[in-house]
């Protein structure tokens, strides 16, 4: 667990005159379950965005699985996996049918058998031949996760999974984290607001704020710091009020 | 060895899509059926041609006058396909418009390609199968198109093609394969380029009625024996060699107006294919060579389009950071 | 009465912020200027080959030349094109400024603020048609006072006030033409289930109308159609002709519209009066009014049966 796995470096993102992104240092571990807390706009999705090589940076540098996002892009998609926030697919497609062409993108030759696999091992059976568009958006949270792991990366970006979701689908996503993470040893990058679930999910916690990173510790640590607040939610909003 | 693989994928996926969607089939079947009735058309209009001529004729002998004034109507197969190519360059453009547009907006608007470029694909791999796959099925349409007329003239029509025809009817159809694949690709670019795909769509419009209807109708319309019904030459008894001499005194004009003709593809493949299947008369019974030789210009102007416009969305889409973020 | 204006006043100043209608409205007027100067170019040019014709035909032995035919053409031939541009681009115009009415608030998802608003579906609609029209008298009235001032710049090309009576016929008729394809653009942006197919479908329409009925019709190819000078002068004689006449014509839009246009520009000599013109043509304007009533009352049925709740529009 000490190996970092991913590391950025001043990493910035400007748009025109805003930053979106300010010289953000960030290390996390190899099987850590990091939970990325902020308000709407801090940066969160566009932290996500450049690790995962959507977005190059202003300025900067970060590596993902040892491989630099902007010169070694190809190598770092090999190695991760990514649930975007609302997560769209072909809705014409029935579900097998969108998980084999993700699966063929990324290298599989024989994605059937590793469909079935990773549809089993979510608990997600049945629904193969129904198409995309009859999806309730639980079921499409599932088939998100599903096509980010059919390929079992090191790393499992998550943008917003609980965005949406009732409350046992909040359950089952959580389950299924700490399965990925526990049976399959991946490390989760989580995107969220609802602190409930990154105290009941995560190892390790890191809070945006305005595009820059004010905190950053596990959360037992985070526990014991704030002794004083009652639950993580008055620790995080205590931050807020501190910048 | 993988590359390939994924390029392939993209490309049998570009395909399958296109056989589902309603626009596409829409479209081939209009394309298809138009075709048919032109030809259809044409030999209607060529029947009532000839029985206007023995009107005439007989019209003439019962009154004891001479028919050397009148001219037989002759009949060249290749040349009832004048309606059907014409209905290739403007709704098989529309086609290879929708398509191009299609295969762009699908990512965009669904925002599948957040899916798609975390994937071990390069831009380049993924744009390129793209290219693969749509110029696969514009190939398919252009075959279907071509059967269509082949099953038509020779099995219906009864008309024996020779293999120069054959050959030359061949050619037409990998040219037209061309023209549409250079519209595929003007709309893919503009797809890419605009935030807004319906202001995209709108703009790749404008540009097929400028380039496929306005611009050639004016060459037309600037052609000075076309300012008179009949004819304007025709009218003050001058006939074509003597025009000819006359409108040398009008070079710059003329070359005016064939420059504006110039600007357009679609007067460049009609030109190209209408010597090939002898729809200009003066390219009857000429050889491949000859053709090739005479419209060299055509030809280079096709190439030059579709290296281009080719080249112009495979960089559009590499270059340009097209994500949620920043563009959508 | 309020909330018809309100409707009709947020249709145009919606549209009026849209930078694609100004890229279509810019190369509409350039199209309407380039057609004044290329019907001027073309007539000076064919008056000078005359000349020239003369001099040959003298060298050559030739006593007795026929008069210029060209000479003899009102000036409201020359402005003929326009009849080509209107019927292409004024009319892709028309389907975009209709296809954006009603998609752009399908596509944002603000119906359903609107539909629990106290408005009525007819003033919802009779307010957009009125945003529409209000749209396509400003985009005509531009388009003729462009050819009407390009008439003063260019020589030998003035207009005199019965031309100009002509001409503004010619762009009232235009207008009436114009707003069916609005219509077939706002139809069908009610319930197509895509942008692209709310584009479509009223450009496939207009390509059968444009093109495919005067082809059957006349017997022509296509693009020889889009000739103003020739347009009125082709018709087949067939019995297959005679029989696609006798049925489609009277419904053939396309054709009706580039015939008359013809025929008020002059195009050939032709001595006859604007409103006999128009008394001539008379079932040719009825049939425009049919269909333009036809799809109005397709478009509020439509618009009845709309399912705003559960309404989902794609690319």
């Amino acid at each position: 667990m000490n190996q970092p796995i991913i590391s950025t470096n001043k990493l910035t993102k400007k748009y025109k005159d805003f930053f979106a992104l300010q010289f953000l240092d960030l290390t996390v571990h190899k099987g850590e379950i990091f939970g990325f807390l902020g308000h709407n706009g801090a940066g969160k999705t566009t932290t996500v965005s450049l690790l995962t090589t959507l977005l190059q940076p202003t300025s900067g540098t970060a590596s993902v699985c040892g491989f630099d996002i902007v010169k070694e892009s190809i190598e770092v998609r090999k190695r991760i996996g990514y649930l975007p926030e609302n997560v769209k697919f072909y809705d014409n497609l029935t579900a097998f049918e969108n998980l084999e062409y993700l699966a063929k993108l990324s290298g599989i030759h024989d994605p059937k058998t590793k469909i079935t696999e990773v549809l089993e091992f979510l608990e997600f059976t049945g629904i193969e031949n129904k198409k995309l568009g009859e999806f309730s958006k639980g079921m499409r949270q599932r088939i998100g996760i599903a096509q980010a792991i059919l390929h079992t990366p090191e790393v499992l970006f998550l943008d917003e999974p609980t965005s949406g979701l009732d409350p046992l689908g909040i359950k089952k996503l959580r389950e299924t984290i700490i399965k990925l993470n526990h049976e399959k040893g991946m490390t989760i990058f989580m995107n969220t607001h609802l602190l409930s679930e990154v105290a009941k999910t995560c190892t390790t916690i890191g809070v945006l704020n305005h595009g820059k990173l004010i905190y950053k510790d596990s959360l037992t640590n985070t526990l014991k710091k704030f002794h004083d607040e009652a639950s993580l939610e008055e620790i995080y909003f205590s931050m807020e009020k501190n910048q | 060895m993988n590359n390939m693989f994924q390029v392939l994928t993209v490309a049998k996926k570009e395909y399958t899509d296109a056989l589902r969607n309603k626009v596409f089939l829409t479209f081939l079947l209009f394309l298809v059926g138009l075709t048919i009735i032109s030809i259809f058309i044409g030999s209607l209009d060529f029947q009532s041609k000839v029985s206007v001529y023995q009107k005439a004729y007989q019209q003439l002998i019962q009154s004891g006058q001479s028919v050397g004034s009148l001219t037989k109507p002759e009949f060249y197969p290749l040349q009832l396909l004048r309606g059907s190519i014409e209905y290739l360059e403007i709704i098989g453009a529309v086609l290879a418009i929708a398509l191009g547009y299609l295969s762009i907006a699908k990512e965009k608007g669904n925002n599948t390609l957040q899916l798609i470029l975390t994937r071990p694909i390069s831009r380049q791999s993924f744009f390129v199968g793209k290219l693969i796959g749509n110029a696969l099925l514009l190939l398919s349409v252009s075959t279907i198109v071509f059967i269509s007329i082949y099953a038509i003239v020779t099995l219906i029509g009864g008309v024996q093609l020779s293999t120069a025809e054959t050959i030359k009817i061949l050619s037409s159809f990998f040219f037209s394969w061309v023209y549409l694949f250079v519209f595929f690709c003007l709309s893919a670019t503009l797809a890419l380029l605009f935030r807004s795909l319906p202001n995209a769509l709108i703009l790749a419009f404008v540009i097929w009625i400028l380039f496929v209807l306005i611009i050639p109708q004016i060459g037309d319309t600037m052609d000075t024996d076309n300012q008179v019904p009949g004819g304007f030459f025709n009218a003050i008894h001058v006939d074509k060699p003597q025009s000819k001499i006359i409108l040398q005194q009008f070079s710059g004009y003329e070359t005016a107006r064939n420059a504006i003709e110039e600007a357009s593809i679609t007067k460049h493949f009609e030109r190209l294919v209408f010597a090939l299947l002898g729809i200009n008369p003066i390219y009857n019974g000429k050889s491949l060579s000859f053709i090739y030789h005479d419209k060299l210009n055509e030809t280079v102007w096709l190439t030059a389009y579709v290296i281009f416009f080719g080249a112009s969305s495979l960089f559009v889409f590499t270059k340009k950071q097209m994500l949620w973020r920043e563009d959508v | 009465m309020y909330s018809l204006y309100v409707i009709a006043a947020s249709e145009v100043k919606t549209l009026f912020k849209e930078r694609i209608f100004f890229i279509l409205l810019g190369v509409f007027i350039f199209m309407t200027l380039a057609s004044s100067f290329i019907g001027w170019s073309t007539y000076t040019t064919t008056n000078a080959v005359y000349g020239a014709s003369v001099i040959f035909l003298h060298q050559h032995g030739v006593t007795h030349v026929p008069a210029n035919p060209v000479l003899s053409f009102p000036v409201l031939a020359s402005f003929r094109n326009i009849i080509v541009y209107m019927f292409l681009i004024g009319s892709l115009m028309a389907i975009v400024v209709g296809n954006r009415s009603f998609m752009r608030e399908r596509k944002s998802g603000v119906l359903q603020l609107l539909f629990t608003r106290p408005v009525s579906l007819s003033t919802l609609l009779l307010g957009k048609i009125i945003g529409i029209c209000f749209i396509l008298v400003s985009i005509i009235s531009l388009t003729a006072l462009v050819s009407i001032m390009s008439s003063y710049f260019l020589p030998l090309q003035h207009l005199g006030s019965a031309d100009i009576l002509r001409l503004l016929v010619f762009y009232s008729y235009s207008f009436f033409y114009l707003l069916f394809f609005a219509f077939l653009g706002l139809l069908f942006s009610i319930f197509a289930e895509s942008e692209s197919l709310g584009l479509f479908i009223p450009v496939c329409i207009w390509v059968g109308i444009s093109f495919v009925m005067p082809e059957l019709v006349t017997g022509q190819t296509p693009t020889s159609l889009l000739n103003p000078v020739t347009i009125d002068q082709i018709l087949n004689q067939g019995s297959f002709f005679s029989l696609m006449q006798h049925f489609l014509t009277p419904i053939s839009l396309g054709w009706h519209y580039t015939s008359l246009g013809s025929q008020l520009l002059n195009s050939t000599v032709d001595t006859r009066s604007t409103l006999e013109i128009l008394l001539v043509n008379k079932n040719n304007i009825i049939v425009l009014a049919i269909a333009l009533i036809s799809s109005y009352l397709l478009m509020f049925t439509a618009l009845q049966k709309y399912d705003v709740q559960n309404d989902v529009v794609n690319e």
